[in-house]
């Protein structure tokens, strides 16, 4: 028996993602109650048409929690660290601080959900902008939905890129190419996306007049981040291109921020709460008490963020640093796997968890000594531990249903050839697009969005968050498809 | 649903369905390792109940 290559199989390859997404954009299910059903959605399907084993199922679920463990090792240390900022009233204090920078709403969500988290990106990834910068927004004043969606979309031009470039290094490994014959490519299509990206967090702020009040700042800052991203790709420096894109976009906003028209007060009230925003007060209604406590500064405020990038940037940077904190992996071989129907995976070891070097444990050094730190300053009240640990639990438990099951389906669909199935073909236009596509995807990620709507207090919303990003994922798409297109067959680029 | 899970046990459960998956996904391993179809099997199954118990208990709370 052979994988037949037909519309049933290809709509049925699709069935899993389609249930969940029906569940979660349709009938508004939470990603935790929409995901197990998607797993078992995968799991019949796999086994009555795709020729799945027992053997197989079992190898694939083991590979699914590690990779699960993975991602979620980031979530749980992100939403601890969010609660320790939370509850000493720091994130209060830098929405109020950035909200001085710039008093343009419009600028201000551009500054956080597309140039900061493409710097975050950089250096974290894995849902760490999401569930950073979401929390932050909604400090500033900005509606839930909006701030998780506005990262969701903003953050999608990074990821190839981003992570150390982890993204493009599996290009690199999977096609066989040169890296450096790759490079120009994807950072073109990714600087075209980064641009259309921004315009679409403008859009969603507050639709086309957003789209008008914003052209002239994502134009400047998209083509300043593009341009950087591109230069550090084809100069070999891949693992620093988002990281530096994300940089020099915060430092042109403040810049562009300068301009007369981006100098008057907010005008939007689309996506933002304009009249509690400019206090900041939806912050403190949700969790830190700021009375009686001594003033805070701006920079003392940051320095759980600030002390979170400075140990990234030493991990991931300092060689000696990086190989003293990888010493100890979790990591498992598996074996090759073959279904009834002959699709193959090959053997190989799991995605290695490094407990100590992780970014989930970088994560979790940042909120501890953050911790100590607000401590030190007096910002909390007598029982603040056991709220800030009840607080994360709360947050990372249904999401971590959501991400275990998600993973779950995923890796069935992988492993019986449901993926290979729905994938395409190559050559290096054809690749920088595959791979911005990739990029481009993760404003659809339903892991990345639960993980989001967790930080965000969204939790089981996590439906009306896609419902925004989908549309903005497939016009981006769309426009990066055609682009490939036209370059490959019209103008016949190589 | 009780209101019972509306009080916090919906997040009791959720903890005790994930902790069930994860340590399921663990015995999966050492069951198709150690080569045992009919273990592999019972988790299987055991692992697609436990799914459907996630998402039962996670279906109280619609979006507004």
């Amino acid at each position: 028996m052979t994988l037949e290559v037909s519309i049933l199989n290809w709509l049925l390859a699709l069935s899993p993602i389609g249930v969940v997404l029906v569940l979660m954009v349709g009938f508004k299910f939470g990603a935790s109650r929409a995901g197990p059903l998607g797993w078992l959605t995968a799991f019949l399907v796999s086994v009555f048409f795709f020729g799945a084993t027992a053997r197989v199922l079992a190898y694939s679920q083991a590979k699914a929690a590690l990779l699960a463990l993975y991602v979620l090792y980031i979530l749980w240390m992100a939403l601890f660290l969010y609660q320790v900022a939370s509850y000493a009233g720091a994130i209060e204090k830098i929405g109020s601080g950035l909200m001085r920078l710039t008093k343009d709403p419009l600028l201000q969500l551009l500054l956080l959900a597309w140039a900061f988290s493409g710097f975050l990106q950089g250096v974290g990834g894995f849902g760490v902008p999401i569930a950073l910068i979401a929390p932050l927004l909604i400090g500033l004043g900005f509606e839930p939905v909006t701030a998780v969606a506005a990262v969701a979309v903003g953050h999608s031009w990074a990821v190839t890129f981003g992570s150390m470039a982890t993204s493009f290094k599996a290009l690199e490994a999977v096609s066989g190419l040169e890296a450096t014959a790759l490079a120009p490519w994807c950072g073109i299509l990714l600087g075209i996306s980064c641009i259309l990206c921004g315009l679409a967090t403008a859009h969603l702020l507050a639709g086309g007049k957003g789209l008008r009040h914003g052209l002239l700042a994502v134009g400047v800052v998209g083509l300043g981040m593009g341009a950087a991203q591109l230069l550090l790709a084809t100069h070999k420096l891949w693992t620093l291109a988002s990281f530096v894109a994300g940089l020099a976009g915060m430092g042109i906003i403040a810049l562009v921020a300068r301009l007369n028209i981006y100098r008057r007060p907010g005008v939007f009230v689309g996506g933002k709460i304009e009249d509690e925003g400019r206090t900041g007060a939806t912050s403190s209604d949700s969790a830190p008490v700021s009375g009686g406590r001594r003033p805070m500064g701006f920079l003392s405020a940051c320095s759980a963020y600030l002390i979170l990038s400075g140990i990234v940037i030493v991990a991931q940077l300092v060689g000696p640093v990086t190989r003293l904190l990888s010493w100890k992996k979790i990591v498992l071989d598996f074996p090759a796997l073959t279904t009834r129907f002959g699709f193959q995976t090959p053997a190989g070891p799991s995605k290695a968890i490094s407990l100590f070097g992780h970014a989930g444990a970088l994560i979790f050094y940042a909120a501890i000594i953050s911790f100590f730190l607000y401590r030190a300053m007096g910002r909390y009240k007598p029982g603040a531990t056991r709220q800030i640990l009840a607080a994360t639990i709360h947050s990372a438990v249904p999401a971590t249903v959501g991400i275990i099951s998600m993973v779950g389906f995923a890796t069935i669909m992988s492993h019986c050839g449901m993926t290979h199935l729905l994938a395409g073909i190559s050559v290096f236009i054809i690749l920088a697009a595959q791979t911005t596509g990739g990029s481009l995807g993760s404003m659809l990620a339903p892991a990345k969005i639960i993980v989001g709507c967790s930080t965000a207090g969204l939790e089981g919303r996590e439906g009306l968050v896609l419902r925004k990003t989908i549309v903005y994922g497939i016009i981006i798409t769309g426009i990066i498809g055609a682009l490939a297109w036209a370059a490959v067959y019209l103008l016949r680029l190589q | 649903m009780s209101s019972a899970f509306r009080k916090g046990h919906r997040l009791a459960l959720q903890a005790a369905a994930l902790l069930a998956m994860l340590f399921m996904a663990f015995f999966l391993y050492l069951g198709a390792e150690a080569g045992s179809g009919w273990l592999v099997k019972g988790l299987l199954g055991g692992l697609a109940l436990v799914m459907m118990f996630a998402a039962w208990v996670s279906g109280d709370k619609k979006e507004p």
